[in-house]
């Protein structure tokens, strides 16, 4: 096998160095004020993913169907993020959690209605009422989904029932 | 050491030709915005990999913040596609993967996509702020074999015993084409914050 390596110039290490620019202090708070004034934007699109989620998994079919979950994991994939910008950062880390879910259910075959139903209340929960939530509350919650979706992280565990 | 977010070193994005790809409007809004306010003036949008290989073809872009797809998984076909069949110098661009979700399907696609570093949404500014100066300041050396195209993923390069049985080819770079590239001048502090090593937060 033959390999060549080169070392090509980086236009941007260059780029960064010049004089000028701002500091990373202010950077990151400007950064954090852009973010901010997206939050309301954000938050209606949370809501609207979450109400996309709660209408597939209504629609999921009683058998295993690849397509029905896949559909479910690229609107759950596609929220990932917007939780966080939208001031309830608890839904990424169950949207994450879904699709970690979603994927292993997917890859062994298997269907859990009950495991996807739990994840897609939970995010409604967060992004209708997270706010009323304290934080002890919201890591039960999510320690609680990680659980679930962590009972398909082996093939094994998951044929054990 | 991580990067110290009340840090008053100072850095210039104001001439980088940024190309941002993901699938979402608020995805590509919440991403814009992180680079704005990090002074990146030039920037592409793109919500589709069609868009995105339109502008590669069109524009010389400095820096890539590319989703993966999670669901489709175009976005590492999109890196594997500007490694192997775009010219120079976008063939070598950094690029930075950000990823909702990896399938386990897709695992060895995120490590041999080639690309320079992968983030997991959601976004954190100075967790991005952080890859984009370490990417900038490793300058990493580009290896093209039969299976990968892409910056050398090695992090650590430990000194190898001469007579060691096992030593990797490149511990001794004999296909170079340029040397490996020298720190650009700037004023002091600049090059010294950009210069000195940096550990990046989890």
């Amino acid at each position: 096998m033959s390999v060549t390596i080169t070392y090509p110039k980086m236009k941007l290490a260059a780029q960064l160095r010049e004089a000028g620019g701002q500091t990373v202090a202010d950077s990151l708070a400007a950064a954090d004020t852009n973010l901010e004034a997206l939050r309301p934007t954000c938050l209606d699109e949370l809501r609207s993913a979450v109400a996309a989620a709660a209408a597939a998994f209504q629609r999921l079919p009683d058998a295993f169907d690849a397509e029905a979950l896949k559909e479910l994991y690229g609107i759950a994939a596609r929220a990932v993020g917007i939780g966080v910008v939208s001031g309830a950062p608890g839904a990424d880390v169950a949207l994450v959690s879904l699709c970690d879910l979603l994927d292993r259910l997917a890859n062994s075959g298997r269907r859990d209605r009950e495991a996807i139903g739990v994840h897609v209340q939970t995010l409604q929960l967060l992004a209708w009422q997270g706010d009323v939530l304290d934080a002890a509350a919201t890591q039960r919650l999510l320690d609680g989904l990680r659980k679930v979706s962590a009972r398909y992280a082996e093939p094994a565990a998951a044929a054990a029932g | 050491m991580a990067l110290d977010p009340a840090s008053k070193a100072r850095f210039n994005l104001s001439k980088t030709a940024v190309l941002l790809l993901d699938p979402t409007t608020v995805g590509l809004e919440i991403l814009a915005q992180i680079l704005k306010g990090f002074g990146a003036r030039q920037v592409y949008r793109c919500s589709t990999v069609e868009e995105a290989k339109a502008k590669v073809l069109e524009h010389q872009i400095d820096l890539m913040v590319i989703d993966t797809i999670a669901e489709s998984g175009e976005g590492y076909d999109f890196v594997r596609w500007l490694r192997k069949a775009v010219p120079e110098p976008n063939r070598h661009a950094p690029v930075l993967l950000t990823a909702a979700h990896t399938r386990a399907s897709d695992v060895a696609s995120a490590r041999d996509c080639g690309s320079h570093f992968i983030v997991t949404k959601p976004l954190a500014p100075i967790v991005v702020l952080e890859r984009i100066i370490w990417i900038a300041r490793e300058g990493r050396a580009f290896l093209l074999s039969d299976g990968y195209i892409g910056p050398d993923r090695r992090f650590v390069r430990a000194e190898v015993p001469k007579d060691h049985p096992r030593r990797r080819f490149d511990d001794v770079p004999l296909k170079t084409e340029t040397p490996p590239p020298e720190p650009e001048s700037g004023d002091a502090g600049q090059t010294s914050f950009l210069d000195r090593p940096l550990k990046a937060a989890s």
